[in-house]
Formats: C-alpha cells, sequence, structure tokens
C-alpha cells in the first residue's frame, strides 16, 4: 500500500458523507433484531447476535446529537468495528457505499473544526470532487470520552458468554 | 041627383041600367060558385099556413145544419194545422236524426282513427318490449363478459402481486450481493496490495449488484404502475358490472312499463271495439228511426191533405145548406105572402058571400 493513499470505507449518515479507515471495519451487516438493555446509556440501541456472539450496537446518530429518524429507512447497515480491546461493537448508519481510496494530498486536517463530534475523533476532511468527506476514528468515536458509555460497552461486553476477559480496565482506555 | 056623375059612376050607372031585371038562377048559381071558392080558399089558405110552418121548420133544420157544417170545417180546418205542424215536427226530426246520423258517422270514423292509432302505437309498444327484451339480453351478455373481465383483472393483480414479491426477492439478493462485495472489498483493502486483483472483482460484482437493484426498483415501479392501473381496471369492472345491474333493472322497469302500455291500450282498442259497435246499432237505429219518422211525416201529409181535403167539400157542403136555408126561408116568405093573400082574399070572397046571400 502507498504511503500517501489510504483505504476507506464511505458511509452516510444524515446526508454526510464519512469514512473511516478501511482498517477499522472488520465487516458491514444489515441491522438485525437488538435486544434493549435496561440503563444502557441513550445511545446505546442494545444488544444483537452477531453468529453467537453478542455485540453491543451504538446509534451513531444519536452518539453524534443529531435528531433521531425512525429506522427502517435507510439505517439498516451496521459497521463492525473492534474497539481497543479486539471487541466487536455495532455502529449503525444510514449507508455504506463504498471502499475507496482516498490521497493524502485531498486530505486536510482540521483540527480547529468544531463538529458534533469531539475533533479528536475526526482525523481530516478529504476531497472527492464536490462532495467532502469527513474523516473518523471509529475506535475512538465508540471507545474515548464518554466514560459510562464505554463503561456500559465494556459491562455489556463481559456479561456476554461469548466474550472474552477484559485485558484492559476502563481506565486504561480513556487514557 | 044634382051633382053630376063621374065617369066610373056613369059606367055603372049605365050598366045597372042595362041589367034591371036580375036572373035568380044566375045569382044562386053565383052563389053556389062563391060558396065553392070560399071552401077552396079556405084550404088554399090552411095549404098555405102549414107550408109557411113546414119552411120555417126546414129553415131551422138548414140552419142548424150550416152550423154543424161550420163546426164540421173548423174541425177539419184544426186536423189540417195538426198534420202540417206534425209534418213539420217530423221533419225537423228528420233532420235532427240526420245530424245524429252524421255525428254517428264522425264518431264511427274518429273511433275507426283511434282504432288504427292504437294499432300504431301497439306495434311500436310490441317494438319496444322487443327492443327491451334484447337490451336486457344484451346486458347481460355484457354482465357475463364484464364478470370475466373481472376474474381476469384479479387474476393479472394477484400474478402482479406474484412478480412483485420476486422483484422484491431480487432487490434483497441484490442488496445482500452489494453487501458481500462490500465486505469482499473491505477484506481485499484489508490484505493491501495482494488483495487488488480480488478488489477488483468485488468492485464488478458490486457494480452487478447495484444495477441488479436498479432494474429490480424499475420493474418494482412498473409493478407498482401495472397494479395501480389494474385495480383501477378492476374499480372501472366493478362499477361497468354495477351499472350493467342499473341498466338491467331500468331496462326491466321499462319492460314492465312498455307490457303496461301495450295492455292499456288493448284495453283502449277494445273499448273502441265496443264504441265502434255500439255506433254502428245506434246508425241502424237512427236509420229506423229516420224511417219511422218519414213514414210519420207522409201520414201526416196525407192526413193534411186529406183534412184539406174534408174542409173543401165541408165549405162546399156549407155553402149549399146556406143556399138551401136562403131559399127555405124565401119559401116561407113567400108562403106567408100567399098565407095573407089568401087571408084577404078568403074575407073578401066571404064578403061576396054574404052580399049574394042577402040577394037571394
Amino acid at each position: 500500500m502507498m504511503s500517501n493513499e489510504k483505504q476507506i470505507v464511505l458511509f452516510s449518515l444524515d446526508g454526510v458523507l464519512y469514512g473511516t479507515d478501511v482498517h477499522q471495519v472488520r465487516e458491514i451487516r444489515e441491522v438485525q433484531d437488538i435486544t434493549p438493555v435496561p440503563y444502557a446509556p441513550f445511545y446505546i440501541e442494545g444488544v444483537t447476535n452477531l453468529r453467537g456472539e453478542v455485540i453491543p450496537v451504538i446509534d451513531l446518530r444519536k452518539r453524534f446529537g443529531i435528531k433521531e429518524k425512525s429506522r427502517g429507512e435507510k439505517s439498516k447497515i451496521m459497521i463492525i468495528v473492534q474497539n481497543e480491546d479486539k471487541k466487536a461493537v455495532g455502529i449503525i448508519v444510514d449507508s455504506v457505499m463504498e471502499v475507496m481510496s482516498v490521497s493524502q494530498s485531498d486530505t486536510e486536517r482540521t483540527p480547529d473544526i468544531l463538529t458534533t463530534v469531539d475533533s479528536d475523533c475526526v482525523l481530516g476532511i478529504a476531497k472527492r470532487g464536490e462532495d467532502l468527506i469527513i474523516l473518523l476514528d471509529l475506535q475512538k468515536v465508540i471507545s474515548k470520552k464518554n466514560a459510562e458509555a464505554t463503561e456500559a460497552i465494556e459491562e455489556l461486553a463481559t456479561s456476554s458468554a461469548e466474550s472474552s476477559t477484559p485485558e484492559t480496565s476502563p481506565a486504561e482506555i480513556s487514557g | 041627383m044634382s051633382r053630376k056623375r063621374n065617369e066610373g059612376e056613369e059606367k055603372l050607372f049605365e050598366r045597372s041600367k042595362d041589367k034591371k031585371d036580375i036572373d035568380y038562377n044566375a045569382l044562386s048559381e053565383a052563389l053556389k060558385r062563391v060558396d065553392t071558392l070560399v071552401k077552396l080558399v079556405t084550404n088554399a089558405k090552411q095549404s098555405a099556413t102549414s107550408l109557411k110552418e113546414y119552411t120555417a121548420n126546414a129553415s131551422k133544420v138548414s140552419d142548424q145544419l150550416s152550423t154543424n157544417i161550420q163546426q164540421l170545417a173548423t174541425a177539419s180546418q184544426q186536423v189540417s194545422e195538426g198534420a202540417q205542424r206534425l209534418s213539420k215536427i217530423a221533419e225537423e226530426s228528420a233532420k235532427n236524426m240526420n245530424t245524429l246520423s252524421t255525428l254517428l258517422n264522425e264518431t264511427a270514423k274518429a273511433s275507426q282513427t283511434v282504432n288504427s292509432t292504437t294499432q300504431e302505437v301497439l306495434g311500436r309498444a310490441n317494438k319496444v318490449a322487443e327492443m327491451g327484451s334484447k337490451a336486457s339480453e344484451t346486458i347481460r351478455n355484457i354482465r357475463e363478459r364484464m364478470g370475466q373481465v373481472l376474474k381476469s383483472v384479479d387474476n393479472m393483480i394477484s400474478t402482479i402481486e406474484r412478480v412483485g414479491k420476486l422483484t422484491s426477492s431480487i432487490t434483497d439478493v441484490a442488496s445482500q450481493t452489494n453487501m458481500l462485495a462490500l465486505n469482499a472489498a473491505i477484506e481485499a483493502a484489508r490484505v493491501g496490495e495482494a488483495g487488488r486483483g480480488f478488489a477488483v472483482v468485488a468492485d464488478a460484482v458490486k457494480n452487478l449488484a447495484s444495477q441488479t437493484r436498479e432494474t429490480a426498483s424499475e420493474a418494482e415501479a412498473s409493478i407498482s404502475d401495472i397494479k395501480e392501473a389494474g385495480s383501477s381496471v378492476f374499480n372501472l369492472a366493478q362499477q361497468s358490472n354495477k351499472e350493467t345491474v342499473d341498466g338491467e333493472q331500468v331496462i326491466r322497469v321499462a319492460l314492465e312499463g312498455a307490457n303496461q302500455i301495450r295492455e292499456a291500450i288493448q284495453n283502449v282498442a277494445k273499448i273502441m271495439e265496443n264504441l265502434n259497435a255500439q255506433v254502428q246499432q245506434g246508425m241502424a237505429s237512427a236509420k229506423e228511426v229516420v224511417k219511422a219518422i218519414d213514414e210519420v211525416a207522409s201520414v201526416a201529409q196525407e192526413s193534411a191533405s186529406a183534412a184539406e181535403e174534408a174542409s173543401a167539400g165541408v165549405e162546399e157542403q156549407s155553402a149549399a145548406a146556406e143556399e138551401m136555408a136562403t131559399i127555405s126561408k124565401r119559401i116561407m116568405n113567400e108562403a106567408e105572402q100567399a098565407e095573407s093573400r089568401l087571408i084577404e082574399i078568403l074575407a073578401e070572397a066571404e064578403k061576396l058571400q054574404g052580399i049574394l046571400r042577402s040577394l037571394a
């Protein structure tokens, strides 16, 4: 792989294009039955059974503080990513378009941009013709900042029979 | 005798001188004769009296006769007038009867016209009934066909629904293929340079999947259009079906109406026939009445002329009777005069008789 080329998975949410490093994505799935979990953070949809593995599912829309849209329209797609503990987490987005490569020259770092997402989750802005693609670090999106959320994710992950014992503590993750 | 005798006295004197000598024989003879004369005159007087009386009676009778004849004349006059009046009345009646006959004739003609009109109307009503039943049959056929159309359209719609399900499953498969291609592309990207070829294949698969999805969604749109069209065809067919039912009902009502008209017209025709028969009878009766009136008129005429003739005869008789009365009156007068003269003569004769007796 060329150093100035980066493979990203292009997806959309509320009409905005996002890109995430292909290495952060394990697979793309359709949203399947989700079991709600009591006392979970508001952006946690619940848990779902992915081939015998129980994984938490996050609604990225809620996580980004975007006005909720009834699912079933387009947000049937779930990006399975691995958190820092190599545990699978489902992220619901509106749609996943393709795998594409972006060159470094087309990417701008814009650390001062204020978005609904914390800026350290945003790696930069890529241009593709007229369109702009927000490059996200999905691992940071799901693991950083909201300790409560992370805790809940951890708990959900550890309570699963299939899941392995956590190697790191929440404190370590946030650090 | 100092006075000079006049000529007549002189003559009488001379005569008496000549017949100085009285012949007694002759005298008695004269007396006898005077007696006979008196007797004769008396008889004559009696006869004249009788005649006078008779003629008086005759005059009375002839007067009576005249009066009676006058009355008879008046009566026959009245008869004549009555007969004439009767004749006039008969004539007027005949005129009236003629008018009545004309009216009856006109009625008969009118009833014939009505009859032909009713026949025409009856024919038309029959035609309406025929056409109505044809229309009814046609509508039944249409309804049957509409039922078939409904069934076909229903089948078509369910077929289209099945096709729709197929396309939705195609869409499903396409989106799953798309997903697979995405995942394949991710895998290939993660492998790096080694996965390049695989990435190309994955991309091609993804393109195919998206084409398939597009085609399927186009098909879906077409199918939904077809379904909509089919639904509206179905609705239209159903509506038409309902309308044909309504139409059938309307035609049935119309047919009933036509039948009622036909019955009514048949009744009218019957009544007209009856009326016609009555008019014919009336005409026959009127003819008889006219004949009778004619007879009455001719009889009246005859009686009038007879009465006139009678009247004329009576007038003649009346004139005769009057003449007779006049004559009998004249006779009576003559008889009266004769009687009075005879009375005078008798008196003279009796005087003469007395003189002669004294002489004898």
